[in-house]
């Protein structure tokens, strides 16, 4: 990962309009982008489209960003905000017409790692997936990205305790799928 | 187990708790076996969901982020919605001079006035109404 300074320089440089600079940035956060929307929307090529806006949302209104918050804090907060209003504009489209274009994409193919893995990798991310967009998104940004509880509440900019609890009822939930029986409820 | 210890168990792995918190969470799973198990669930969830491991974006994403980009206006000051932010921007520094300079009027007439009336800070002729209507009539 670059440091903060290099960071900076990369992001005055992108300012300026040196698109190398830019890409540097894309390729430094890439990762953790893929991460929480894909936590978010699943590995889909809607999650891959979404991961795509982000960047250029922030290509966008780059000045805009003050390094109050790191910059792959700001990215994700992105993220997740433009997850939201996917899963938001899925919803609608699930209502309309019975059936969302996430489940309509056919999944990419897993990479090369023994089955067992593979199958207990997919479990939990169909786990996470199928909790409401409340909890995934702490459930994501906690456990996943592994923020502070502090950080992400600042991320979803929810109270600390909205946070706490909405993670407590997160791993009831996801418990209860991945253990059928456990006695959590599963809205 | 209390929903009370459970509350307190699950807030504990996420956010500090006061001594007296943590002396009771300990001397409880010390004695609740049922909150034992929870734990040790939840410990094995929360290492489980780090496992996920949500993949990469495809490999040319990168490329596919900077064509996107190269296509957008030439200059970032021409993309309509930054343009019509600093207008707003421009209106809001032109409305806080404006205001500024109100005040120190305002404050200005006050001071040199001979007392605190709102005629006295506008600088509004003392005349009544019926005076004033006068006036116009003329």
């Amino acid at each position: 990962m670059p440091t903060p300074e290099e960071e900076l320089t990369w992001l005055n440089a992108a300012r300026k309009g040196d698109h190398s600079a830019f890409e540097r940035i894309v390729n430094a956060h890439s990762r953790r982008i893929a991460s929480t929307v894909k936590g978010m929307l699943g590995d889909t090529a809607e999650a891959e489209d979404v991961g795509q806006e982000v960047f250029i949302t922030f290509y966008r209104f780059m000045d805009r960003f003050r390094g109050e918050s790191s910059l792959g804090t700001f990215l994700t907060r992105i993220a997740i905000n433009l997850s939201l209003n996917q899963i938001k504009r899925n919803r609608r489209f699930l209502g309309r017409f019975g059936s969302s274009p996430e489940q309509e994409l056919e999944q990419r193919p897993a990479r090369v790692e023994s089955p067992e893995t593979v199958l207990q990798k997919e479990k939990i991310r169909r786990a996470i997936r199928s909790l409401p967009a409340k909890f995934r998104s702490v459930i994501v940004l906690r456990l996943i990205q592994e923020y502070s509880t502090e950080e992400t509440a600042a991320i979803l900019k929810l109270p600390l305790g909205t946070v706490q609890s909405r993670l407590a009822r997160a791993q009831q939930k996801l418990r209860s799928i991945l253990v059928p029986g456990s006695g959590g409820k599963h809205e | 187990m209390s929903k009370k210890m459970k509350k307190l168990l699950y807030r504990s792995f996420d956010s500090p708790l006061s001594v007296k918190e943590r002396l009771l969470l300990e001397n409880t799973l010390n004695s609740d076996g049922a909150l034992r198990k929870e734990r040790d669930r939840i410990s094995e969830l929360r290492r489980t969901a780090v496992e996920a491991d949500f993949p990469a974006f495809t490999p040319d994403f990168t490329r596919k982020v900077m064509t996107r980009i190269m296509g957008l206006p030439d200059t970032i000051a021409a993309s309509p919605e930054l343009f019509y932010t600093s207008l707003a921007g421009g209106f809001r520094r032109l409305a806080w001079a404006g205001a500024l300079a109100v005040a120190v009027m305002v404050t200005l007439h006050l001071l040199l006035a001979d007392s605190l009336a709102l005629e006295n800070a506008w600088l509004l002729p003392d005349l009544s109404i019926q005076e004033l209507l006068e006036l116009t009539l003329f």
